[in-house]
């Protein structure tokens, strides 16, 4: 008797499906966990969500009563910003498990960049009165000196109160240039050091790094799976460090690093005030305290930054060379009985006060911009007063995000792809509705341009485009056409670039279907689209 | 599948308890409930789940069963002459331990089993006739009778298979040409189920969690 097919047997392979099913289920509580400010913690600062307006005025006047509280709602805030900016980021890169797994680190990032900044508020808010007396007392004090009814160890000793208020203001700036830094970077899951070295001046203008072409390539090999078929293609890829550099810079659009810059610049001229403090009392009395005196940097007893510090963490070299520079002018400067004022002297104290004027002027119109986005954001009184109960709006959609848990999109998901809560599930891994919730309403709240998709405005010179020109509402996003693009092909595959932690819709249950003959076996894997139903 | 008021000071709030916090005498009811919920239901997903397995189960049954079905019909179809319906000897069964089954012309593996085709000698049925057999035998019953096979797929399997040159004392018996019905059919059909289980699958998991959400 020949060999024929006598039995065909049909076996499920469920073993990769009840993986990913564990996958979201981990995801799934993971998820309530990762934000670091779950339900419990929401309900610790005592908002009344869905309250009448009343009850939110309370709120509010619980916020403005308690600093903590209002603390602690900045930093939830500035939490839900920099997530949002991530998932966005998530959304153009493809890489939602990545960013689902980073979570917990922009989170604490984002918190410490928020304190920084307070910190730094704090400082200037309450330094103001100290700074303008101890400039107003090293004028007097040189004068005296000049007019001869004082001495110069009064001149020397008014500078130091000075450059210790500029040193203090100079480490808080740093730190919060550093702590903003570190955050950003966290956003876009770049490191931060790298990040710093490309903004730092050393590989040229961070413009011309951005623009730089990838000029290596890398072939890509894609597989056909069971049925063979594949090929390979070939991918750009960065050759060297400055390529390197400029594609992760491309991450970031042009407003956050002029923001980051000029936040950097705060602490360059505070730098180059202590530089000038001491040249003033150079030229007053002839000499410094302690010979050399210090330009950007700080001696034992202040805190400082020293040239070595400046260079490790702002990396800008120029400037390091620069307070190098002063440093070494300083150092050599010849002990004179009488002050000496050259031609040349003036003209340097000329370029470094044309130099301080710019930079502040820079510092002021750019930080403009950045306090617009801060402002509708992080001040619950101003937030309160005028604007549709944004209080209740923003605290009510973040709460909403992390209690729905991707829910809400999850609905639309189904009402367009018309896949069932099986379907749901995967969207529901990644959390998206929740990053959605609160990106729609901090969009709402802040002012500027969509062209980056994200809440940072792309045009504060030109028109200001506020929400309601839209007419948007609370459920609402903003993303631009790659983003659009990215997010609609995840849609329609089911899968596609996105690299989810669990993916159901889409997954393949395999069926293993076997021929067999009196003696011999032909088995084949017959491979099924799960969960869509034509 | 779900609003804000369903976890806060929702519905639901009060059936299954609720975390509450105050602060500054403000007070917010939060309701995990939900949440775990949703957690059992994604439990139910998991094939090995009691329920979802044997509703699983019955879904593969009955696409198998009418993938058997199919492949009767088509070997029926190309049987010209079949008067003990050789075709009803494609059966089909479903795996116990496994998501799975078959379908097959192959006999039981149990030894020594009976099947309806066996007939019965006329005499045991009748103790009491003395003598031959009067009554004329239909055609029917010659045709049965003459066929000794422990059941029909012994038929089939010759025709589907095939068989080698043959001789015996007598002679050259010849061969039977292999026809293929079955292969030609079976894997068809059983690729169409496939589908059909996969599409079966999806609607018993959603109707599981949706089970599991109600509650």
């Amino acid at each position: 008797m020949s060999n024929a097919t006598t039995i065909v047997k049909l076996t499920a392979e469920t073993n990769q499906y009840e993986r990913n099913i564990k996958k979201a289920q981990k995801t799934f509580n993971d998820f309530t966990r990762s934000m670091g400010v779950d339900l419990k913690k929401l309900s610790a600062l005592g908002l009344a969500i869905g309250a009448v307006s009343a009850a939110v005025k309370v709120a509010g006047d619980a916020f403005k009563k308690n600093e903590l509280v209002v603390d602690e709602w900045g930093r939830t805030v500035q939490s839900a910003k920099s997530l949002y900016s991530g998932f966005l980021n998530a959304l153009n890169t493809g890489n939602i498990s990545g960013y689902l797994r980073n979570m917990n680190n922009i989170v604490s990032a984002a918190r410490a960049a928020y304190d920084a900044m307070d910190e730094l508020n704090t400082f200037n808010a309450f330094n103001q009165i100290n700074d303008m007396k101890a400039r107003t007392g090293l004028t007097e004090a040189i004068n005296a000196y000049r007019e001869g009814t004082g001495s110069k160890s009064a001149v020397e000793d008014a500078a130091d109160v000075l450059k210790d208020n500029l040193s203090k203001r100079q480490f808080y700036e740093a730190n919060a240039y550093k702590k903003e830094i570190e955050r950003l970077a966290k956003d876009r899951g770049v490191n931060a050091t790298k990040l710093m070295e490309a903004l730092s001046g050393s590989y040229g203008s961070y413009k011309a790094l951005k623009e730089l072409p990838l000029t290596g390539t890398k072939t890509v090999f894609y597989g056909g799976g069971m049925f063979g078929g594949g090929g390979s293609y070939q991918k750009m890829v960065a050759a060297n460090e400055r390529e390197s550099l400029g594609l992760m810079l491309r991450q970031f659009n042009d407003t956050e690093l002029r923001d980051l810059q000029a936040l950097g610049l705060q602490a360059e001229r505070t730098a180059l005030e202590l530089a000038q403090v001491d040249r003033q009392v150079l030229r007053a009395t002839g000499s410094t305290r302690g010979g050399g005196g210090t330009s950007g940097g700080a001696s034992s007893s202040q805190k400082g930054l020293t040239p070595e510090q400046y260079g490790e963490w702002f990396g800008m070299a120029y400037y390091t060379a620069l307070a190098n520079t002063i440093n070494s002018e300083l150092k050599d400067a010849p002990i004179i009985q009488e002050p000496l004022i050259s031609e040349e002297d003036l003209k340097i104290e000329e370029q470094f006060t044309n130099t301080i004027e710019t930079l502040a002027e820079r510092t002021e119109r750019l930080r403009d911009t950045w306090d617009l986005v801060a402002d509708s954001i992080s001040t619950v009184g101003g937030a309160l007063a005028g604007l549709e109960d944004p209080t209740a709006r923003i605290a009510g959609t973040i709460i909403q995000a992390v209690a729905t848990l991707a829910l809400s999109y999850a609905e639309a998901a189904e009402k367009a792809s018309k896949l069932g809560p099986v379907a749901w599930m995967a969207f529901a891994a990644t959390g998206l509705a929740t990053f959605i919730g609160a990106a729609s309403s901090i969009k709402s709240t802040t002012k500027g341009g969509f062209a980056e998709g994200g809440i940072i405005p792309g045009n504060y010179y030109g028109d200001q485009l506020s929400t309601a020109s839209y007419g948007l509402s609370s459920g609402e996003l903003i993303l631009n056409r790659a983003q659009q693009g990215n997010l609609a092909s995840q849609l329609a595959n089911g899968g596609g670039r996105m690299e989810l932690s669990a993916v159901v819709t889409g997954e393949q249950i395999r069926f293993v279907l076997n021929n067999h003959g009196r003696r011999t076996g032909r088995g084949e894997y017959i491979q099924t689209n799960f969960g869509h139903v034509s | 599948m779900g609003r804000l008021s369903d976890y806060i000071n929702g519905a639901g709030a009060g059936r299954r308890g609720t975390a509450t916090s105050s602060v500054d005498g403000i007070k917010v009811e939060v309701n995990n409930a939900l949440i775990d919920q949703h957690r059992r239901a994604m439990a139910r997903l998991l094939v090995t789940d009691p329920d979802t397995r044997k509703r699983l189960k019955a879904a593969i049954r009955q696409e198998i069963k009418n993938a058997r079905t199919k492949t009767m019909a088509d070997v029926h179809n190309s049987l010209d002459n079949d008067p003990r319906k050789a075709y009803r000897a494609v059966k089909y069964s479903v795996y116990k331990q496994v998501l799975g089954g078959n379908e097959s012309i192959l006999s039981s593996r149990k030894a020594g089993a009976r099947y309806m085709l066996i007939r019965p000698r006329k005499l045991d049925e009748n103790p009491n006739q003395r003598g031959g057999n009067r009554i004329p035998r239909s055609d029917r019953t010659i045709a049965l009778d003459t066929y000794f096979g422990k059941d029909r797929g012994f038929v089939l399997r010759f025709l589907n298979s095939g068989t080698a040159e043959r001789t015996s004392k007598y002679g050259n018996r010849g061969s039977i040409k292999a026809r293929h019905i079955f292969a030609n059919s079976a894997p068809g059909r059983m690729s169409a189920a496939a589908e059909a289980i996969s599409r079966a699958f999806a609607e018993e998991f959603e109707a599981a969690y949706n089970e599991e959400m109600k509650q």
